[in-house]
C-alpha cells in the first residue's frame, strides 16, 4: 500500500506554481523525510495530502486510494500542521478532551500516559506550555487517533536542540511501538540518517529524489580528483553535483551500474545522507526519482552544474 | 470533564467504512472551546434580566397604584416611555453583538490562528464540525433570547394600547417593538449570528466580518423595520364616510379592540380612484355632490400573529440558508 501516491500533482497560488508536475508513491511502513529550502512546496504538499487543500492539477490518493480529506483518510491520518496549532485558552488536559471529541478512534489513556511521561503539565493551559510541550501535545493528539500514517509539517522547526533531539526519540518510539508510516516535511538536513530511512526532495516545486534511504546512499559517491582533469566518463558515472576546492574537486556522483568503480585518479568515499541533500539541492536540475521519471533521469545525459 | 474513550479496534482503523462522529460529542467539545465566550454571553443576559426586573417592579408597582387610567398621570409614569424606549434599543444592540461578537469571530479566528488545520484534520467532516459548532452555540442564545423577551414583555405590560393612526412606543406593532417579542426576538438573534458566521467563513477575517455584520445585519434590520415588514401581506383599504364643511372636513373609523396599522390615506372616488392634484382643491359642495370618501389603506390589528409568524419562518428560512451557505464555502476553500 502506498501511503501517499500523486500523479501530475499541481498547485498555484494566483500567478505562482508552488508544486508542478509531481509524481510520487511512497509506500507504507517508512519514515519519510520531506527535504527542500523554504518556499520549495513541502508545506502545500503536505497540506494537499491532509485535505485541507485542494491541487490544482493531478492526482493524489492516500492510505492506498482513498481521497485526501475523505472520511476514511481523516480516520486514518494523523496531522500536525507547521507551528503545531492548539486552542490556547485552553488547559492541555481539555485540549486533549475536546479533541477526542473530534475523533472516532480515541485512545485517551495512552495519550495521558504519553503526556505523563513527558511530564507535560496538564493542567496548564496551552499559552503556558513551552514550545517543545506545545508539539508534544500536539504530536500526543495526533498520535492519539491511532492513526496509520502520521504527517508532520516541520515538527522541528520551533524547538531547540534539546526539544529537537526529545521529540523524535519519542516519535520514533511510537513508530516502533505502533508501526506507523510516517511522512515528515523539514529544513534540518543534519541527524535525517538516524530518523528517516525514505527521503524525499523537493525543490522550487518540483520532485528531484525520492527513494530508500539505504538505496540512496548505495549508489551515491563522493569522487574526490584534481582539479584540472575533465570529469569522469558521463556513460559511467552521473554526476549531481561538481564543487570546486582549490585544487581538489569534490563530485557527488551516482553510479549507473551496481559495483562500478571510480575511475582512474579520483578517490571515491562513501556519500553521507547530507552530502546527497545538500548536493541535490545545489544543483535544482538534478533527478532522480523512481518510475518514468528515473528512466530519462539516469538515461540521459549526466548534469552538471 | 472526561472524554469519550472509545479504544480503536483493529477493524474501525481498516475498515472503508467510518461512522460519524455523534453530534453529541461535537457539542462538548464546542461546550469546552466556547467557554469564555459562554460565560460573557450569560453574563450580558444576566445583566439585562437584573436591569429589566430593578426596572419592572417599581413600573407594575406605579401602574398598580394608579390603576387603568395610570399613564400620563404622574410624571414619574411618562419618564417610564422613555425608558422602555431605552430598553427596546438597547435589545435590538444585544440582537446585533451576537452576530459581530459570536458569529462573525467564530471561523475567522480558526483560519487565523491556524487552528482550522488541526479541527478540519480530525476523523469529524467540516459539515459536521460547523454544525456542532452552530447549532449549540445558537440554539443557546435563542433560549437567552426566549427569556429576555419574555422578561420584556411582563415589563410594558402596563402600558394601555396605542392611540389610533399612529404607533406608540407601546404599540405591539412599533418598530423597535415588534420584533422583540420572545419567538422573534430569539428569531433575529438566530439570523444575526448565523449572518455573522456567514460572513466569517466567506471573508475569513475577524474584524471585516465583524465590520460587514454590523453593516449588512443593520441594514437588514433597518430595511424590515422601516418598510419590508408591511407588505407581507397586501394591505386592505376601506372607504370612510367624510363630513365636507366650507372650510375643512372630518372623518371616523371605528376600528374595534384592535387598532391597526394605517399605511397611507387619501381622498378619492367611491369607485377607488384617488383625487387628482386639481380635484383636492375643488369646494366642499363639489367633494359632497361627488360622494368623495376618505381611502385609508392598513393593516389590521388582526394580522399581528400573522406577520409575527412569517417574519419568524423568514427568518429561521435564512438563517438555514446562511448556515448551508457556510458549510459549502468552507468546504470548498483551503484552511
Amino acid at each position: 500500500m502506498n501511503v501517499i501516491e500523486c500523479r501530475g500533482l499541481a498547485k498555484r497560488y494566483r500567478h505562482t506554481w508552488a508544486l508542478r508536475d509531481c509524481g510520487l508513491a511512497i509506500p507504507g511502513g517508512h519514515v519519510v523525510a520531506l527535504v527542500g529550502p523554504n518556499g520549495a512546496g513541502k508545506t502545500t504538499l503536505l497540506n494537499i495530502a491532509a485535505g485541507l487543500l485542494r491541487p490544482t492539477a493531478g492526482d493524489i490518493t492516500v492510505l492506498g486510494g482513498q481521497r485526501p480529506g475523505s472520511g476514511v483518510a481523516r480516520v486514518g491520518i494523523g496531522f500536525v500542521s507547521q507551528d503545531a496549532p492548539l486552542y490556547g485558552h485552553l488547559r492541555a488536559v481539555d485540549m486533549l478532551a475536546l479533541a477526542g471529541n473530534l475523533n472516532i478512534t480515541w485512545d485517551r489513556d495512552r495519550a495521558l500516559a504519553r503526556l505523563a511521561d513527558l511530564r507535560v503539565p496538564l493542567d496548564r493551559t496551552v499559552h503556558a506550555l513551552s514550545g517543545g510541550q506545545r508539539a508534544q501535545l500536539a504530536l500526543t493528539i495526533a498520535l492519539a487517533k491511532r492513526p496509520r500514517l502520521l504527517i508532520l509539517d516541520e515538527p522541528l522547526a520551533s524547538l531547540d536542540p534539546l526539544a529537537r533531539h526529545e521529540f523524535m526519540a519519542s516519535l520514533m518510539g511510537e513508530v516502533a511501538e505502533q508501526g506507523l508510516s510516517v511522512v515528515f516535511s523539514s529544513h534540518v538536513v543534519a541527524e535525517l540518517e538516524r530518523i528517516a530511512d525514505y527521503l524525499v526532495i523537493l525543490n522550487n516545486g518540483q520532485l528531484q529524489l525520492a527513494g530508500v534511504v539505504e538505496d540512496l546512499l548505495a549508489v551515491h559517491r563522493i569522487l574526490t580528483g584534481p582539479g584540472n582533469q575533465s570529469a569522469p566518463d558521463a556513460q559511467f558515472i552521473a554526476v549531481v553535483h561538481a564543487r570546486q576546492a582549490g585544487a581538489q574537486a569534490h563530485l557527488l556522483v551516482r553510479n549507473s551500474a551496481p559495483g562500478a568503480t571510480a575511475p582512474q585518479g579520483w578517490r571515491s568515499d562513501p556519500a553521507s545522507l547530507e552530502d546527497i541533500v545538500l548536493g541535490y539541492l545545489r544543483d535544482p536540475g538534478a533527478r532522480m526519482l523512481p518510475g518514468p521519471a528515473m528512466a530519462a533521469s539516469a538515461g540521459g545525459p549526466a548534469v552538471t552544474p | 470533564m472526561t472524554a469519550a474513550a472509545q479504544p480503536a479496534s483493529q477493524n474501525q482503523q481498516s475498515g472503508k467504512q467510518t461512522a460519524a462522529v455523534p453530534l453529541r460529542r461535537l457539542m462538548r467539545a464546542t461546550a469546552r472551546q466556547h467557554r469564555t465566550a459562554l460565560l460573557w454571553t450569560s453574563i450580558v443576559v444576566a445583566v439585562l434580566a437584573i436591569a429589566l426586573a430593578a426596572t419592572g417592579v417599581p413600573l407594575h408597582e406605579l401602574a398598580a397604584r394608579g390603576g387603568p387610567n395610570w399613564y400620563g398621570a404622574s410624571r414619574a409614569s411618562v419618564d417610564y416611555a422613555g425608558v422602555l424606549q431605552a430598553f427596546a434599543l438597547i435589545l435590538q444592540l444585544a440582537a446585533l453583538l451576537a452576530g459581530m461578537f459570536l458569529g462573525a469571530p467564530l471561523l475567522p479566528r480558526e483560519i487565523q490562528e491556524g487552528t482550522a488545520r488541526l479541527a478540519w484534520t480530525q476523523a469529524v467532516s467540516r459539515m459536521r464540525w460547523l454544525l456542532g459548532q452552530v447549532l449549540p452555540l445558537a440554539g443557546l442564545l435563542a433560549l437567552g433570547a426566549l427569556a429576555i423577551g419574555a422578561e420584556f414583555g411582563w415589563w410594558l405590560s402596563p402600558f394601555p394600547n396605542s392611540a389610533v393612526g399612529q404607533i406608540a412606543a407601546w404599540s405591539p406593532w412599533w418598530p423597535l417593538r415588534f420584533n422583540l417579542n420572545p419567538l422573534l426576538l430569539a428569531g433575529w438573534v438566530v439570523f444575526a449570528f448565523t449572518f455573522g458566521v456567514f460572513l466569517g467563513a466567506a471573508i475569513r477575517r475577524t474584524l471585516p466580518a465583524m465590520a460587514a455584520t454590523l453593516v449588512c445585519y443593520g441594514a437588514v434590520l433597518f430595511e424590515v423595520s422601516a418598510s419590508w415588514r408591511m407588505h407581507y401581506l397586501a394591505p386592505l383599504r376601506l372607504a370612510a364616510a367624510v363630513q365636507f364643511r366650507p372650510g375643512g372636513y372630518s372623518y371616523g373609523v371605528y376600528w374595534g379592540s384592535q387598532q391597526p396599522v394605517i399605511m397611507s390615506q387619501a381622498l378619492g372616488w367611491p369607485d377607488g380612484r384617488l383625487l387628482s392634484g386639481a380635484e383636492r382643491l375643488r369646494s366642499a359642495a363639489w367633494m359632497r355632490l361627488h360622494h368623495i370618501v376618505m381611502w385609508i389603506t392598513y393593516q389590521p390589528g388582526s394580522r399581528y400573529h400573522a406577520f409575527q409568524a412569517i417574519e419568524l419562518g423568514w427568518l429561521l428560512a435564512a438563517s438555514a440558508f446562511l448556515l448551508a451557505a457556510a458549510i459549502i464555502v468552507i468546504r470548498q476553500r483551503p484552511a
